[in-house]
């Protein structure tokens, strides 16, 4: 993974690629794409290579509108909105179209692993329907949830970034989570103990 | 926390460790004693290292060349407003200097664009109808024929240096005009 090479602030590096700099702009690439990545999958970007293709748009998207980007609030929330909002589009319209995907291949990266061939396919089958749940929670519960535990964000950082009070961050989470767990066959969260 | 069970909300808090020290302590003490408490506790604790776990994109490496590489396709590049502000200021100054030069007034500049406008649009009628004349085709075509008839060598390749030169004109253009692009959008 590309590091980050400079301390410069998003909002500062922001500014600047509004001005024309592209280098700039590839700092800020590099410092979100992981952000961006995990909002699109999250969202419904079934597979890396869609994520991709959808974090490139976003990415691309929001240089085309870094005029319209207000400094003095963090660049981190404004794309990921941008990000939201091109997965909701992408969703209406892959909506009105047959799905030619599905969960298996989905989840085609979750056959590597360690232990025996019995044990990989238990966790595999976990994992799958872990993801399926996951992604039939309602947007709100899914979001936070996302971020809080596959982006690591802290609940700070997530009400910064969706803009919500704190208190409405705990609630989704902790709703979004009894949710998940009602809809959970009974061993897949329990584990082998 | 009631008195015989922690709720499921004061287990959420307490696995994320968001609940003050008090009821931090005692749900603590309870999940010691509590078997069931425990044992919820416990889920809530795998159901978290779970989501973890999945498999979710971590990174793309080619995402940030392909990024670059769609905003300069797609000529999204933006120049600097500063670079806009001079551009007018130019085309302001070239206009002023063409009134100067010209000795026109504004009003005077004014009406001898109007005159411009509308010679021009009878030329352009007068050129689409010619065209359109299937006589004209064949003038073109006897003028042709005679002037290759009579023109000299020498006639012919001052025509083909012109065009030569013409054609080497036109690329100088398109590649200062692409240059500039990049120079007044990538500082």
């Amino acid at each position: 993974m590309i590091e980050p090479v400079t301390s410069e602030t998003d909002e500062r590096l922001a500014v600047r690629s509004a001005r024309g700099d592209l280098r700039a702009y590839e700092e800020l690439v590099v410092r979100h794409q992981r952000l961006i990545l995990r909002i699109l999958w999250a969202r419904g970007a079934w597979s890396q290579e869609d994520a991709e293709d959808l974090a490139q748009e976003t990415f691309v998207r929001a240089w085309e509108r870094l005029g319209t980007y207000d400094s003095s609030r963090p660049f981190k929330s404004w794309i990921a909105r941008i990000a939201g909002n091109l997965a909701i589009d992408r969703h209406r319209a892959d909506s009105r179209r047959p799905r030619t995907t599905d969960l298996d291949e989905v989840g085609a990266t979750l056959t590597t692993g360690g232990p025996g061939p019995a044990a990989i396919a238990i966790e595999n089958e976990r994992q799958r329907e872990l993801l399926s749940r996951l992604r039939e929670l309602p947007e709100h519960y899914r979001q936070v949830i996302v971020l809080r535990f596959l982006e690591d964000l802290s609940y700070e950082e997530i009400a910064e970034l969706l803009d919500l009070p704190m208190g409405s961050v705990k609630t989704r989470i902790f709703r979004g989570r009894e949710m998940l767990k009602r809809r959970l066959r009974p061993d897949t969260v329990e584990g082998e103990g | 926390m009631t008195e015989s069970h922690a709720g499921a909300e004061d287990l959420f808090l307490f696995s994320e460790g968001l609940l003050d020290d008090g009821p931090h302590r005692l749900v603590a003490a309870h999940l010691s004693t509590c078997a069931i408490c425990a044992e919820r506790y416990r889920r809530e604790a795998e159901l978290t290292v779970s989501l973890k776990s999945l498999p979710a994109p971590t990174s793309a490496p080619g995402l940030v060349a392909d990024v670059t590489r769609a905003i300069r396709r797609q000529g999204a590049l933006r120049a600097s407003p500063w670079w806009w502000l001079v551009g007018a200021c130019l085309l302001v100054l070239s206009g002023a200097q063409w009134l100067v030069a010209s000795d026109l007034t504004v009003a005077g500049a004014g009406a001898a664009f109007v005159h411009a406008g509308r010679d021009l649009t009878v030329t352009a009628l007068s050129v689409v109808q010619a065209l359109a004349d299937p006589q004209t085709w064949l003038h073109v075509a006897e003028a042709a024929a005679v002037a290759l008839d009579t023109t000299s060598t020498s006639t012919l390749l001052l025509m083909g240096w012109f065009f030569a030169a013409a054609l080497v004109a036109v690329a100088a253009n398109a590649l200062l005009w692409s240059m500039a692009r990049r120079v007044l959008a990538i500082r």
